[in-house]
């Protein structure tokens, strides 16, 4: 078993939120996202010297490469920091989620514990575990849809320890980034 | 602290379907119902000009006609197509996962709402809620944008509806909203 406490802030449940969000499938990813853009922008302009033949202009696929540019920006900029900020709204509506918090480990699931609320999920309940620098998140719980376990204050040796349980916990369903 | 309202409940498919109901009406703001409506009857007033002065065949007419009816499912019935679709993905997740349904207890204090089923226990005061909403068939309880409890009325007699009404009107003032309820 093991315990932690910790209180949850605005910026580790925009941080976990978007990485929840991100890797719930490539299509999510905005390297993915962008990159296609990208292409299509190149697209655009292989295509130029025919559009020019057939219409003695390139306004057409200039115009392309401007928009899928422009789209580009936005799934690789624009969006990420929305998202975030929808998060931040989301944890600053919800006074449950920054109380201070014990969480407690066991093998086969998680309790956690704060002033108002106290509640138990399985691993199993969880569809997935996503680990980024900083902190662990289990997403799609039955009581609560994301879960955050935060790594700070912990030692090098017990953060492999955390990593490596939870691989082993989640199996398939884990991934870890950064 | 003894509760002035205490329910217990099993959460069946309707509740279910009562809630994301409940909840989908709850999100909608009255300047988008009326944006769909505005936009319904736009739709509906453009296949008249098109069919009045554009029309050129019999699958134009007919395209006209479809547009039209697309404008008067927009504009009269939008509200019932969300209302259905949100009944439908509530069924077919309460079918995927039945294992996450189990009895749930209520209780509707003077100073805060109690929640408890077998792995979730909560003693939320009233200020902690983001807001509050009732429908004929449910309670929602927001404790944030994104999350909510609900109590479906059908647990609880006429009296003690009436009781939690009160207390949530007295709490949370304006952040109260009430739909369709009776």
């Amino acid at each position: 078993m093991e315990a932690l406490e910790q209180t949850i802030r605005a910026e580790d449940y925009a941080s976990a939120f978007y990485a929840a969000v991100s890797t719930a499938s490539l299509w999510n990813r905005r390297e993915i996202k962008a990159g296609i853009c990208a292409t299509l922008a190149v697209f655009c302009a292989s295509i130029i010297p025919v559009y020019r033949m057939k219409f003695s202009t390139f306004f057409g696929p200039i115009c392309g490469i401007l928009a899928f540019l422009g789209l580009a920006a936005v799934f690789f900029f624009l969006q990420p920091a929305d998202i975030k900020n929808g998060a931040k709204r989301a944890f600053e509506s919800n006074r449950l989620l920054a109380l201070p918090q014990k969480v407690r480990i066991y093998r086969d699931s998680i309790v956690v514990e704060s002033e108002r609320e106290c509640f138990t999920e399985y691993w199993t309940d969880f569809a997935r575990c996503v680990e980024i620098p900083g902190l662990v998140a289990l997403v799609g719980g039955r009581e609560r849809f994301l879960l955050i376990v935060k790594k700070d204050g912990l030692d090098a040796a017990h953060r492999e320890m955390l990593s490596a349980f939870f691989a082993d916990a989640f199996a398939s369903r884990y991934q870890k980034f950064g | 602290m003894e509760n002035s309202v205490s329910v217990s409940f099993l959460v069946t498919k309707s509740d279910y379907a009562d809630f994301k109901t409940a909840a989908a009406k709850a999100c909608m703001k009255k300047g988008l119902l009326n944006g769909l409506r505005g936009a319904g009857c736009a739709i509906v007033f453009a296949a008249l000009v098109l069919r009045a002065f554009f029309s050129a065949g019999f699958t134009q007419n007919v395209l006209y006609t479809l547009i039209a009816v697309a404008g008067v499912l927009v504009g009269v019935f939008c509200d019932v197509m969300i209302h259905s679709f949100a009944r439908w993905r509530a069924f077919a997740y309460y079918e995927a996962n039945r294992e996450r349904f189990t009895a749930q207890n209520a209780g509707f204090g003077e100073q805060s709402v109690q929640i408890s089923t077998d792995r979730y226990r909560a003693d939320i005061p009233y200020e902690f809620l983001n807001s509050a909403y009732e429908d004929a068939k449910v309670f929602l309880l927001y404790t944030g944008i994104d999350e909510v409890k609900f109590v479906p009325k059908r647990s609880m007699s006429e009296d003690e509806c009436e009781q939690v009404r009160a207390v949530l009107k007295k709490k949370l003032k304006e952040k109260y909203h009430q739909e369709g309820a009776h």
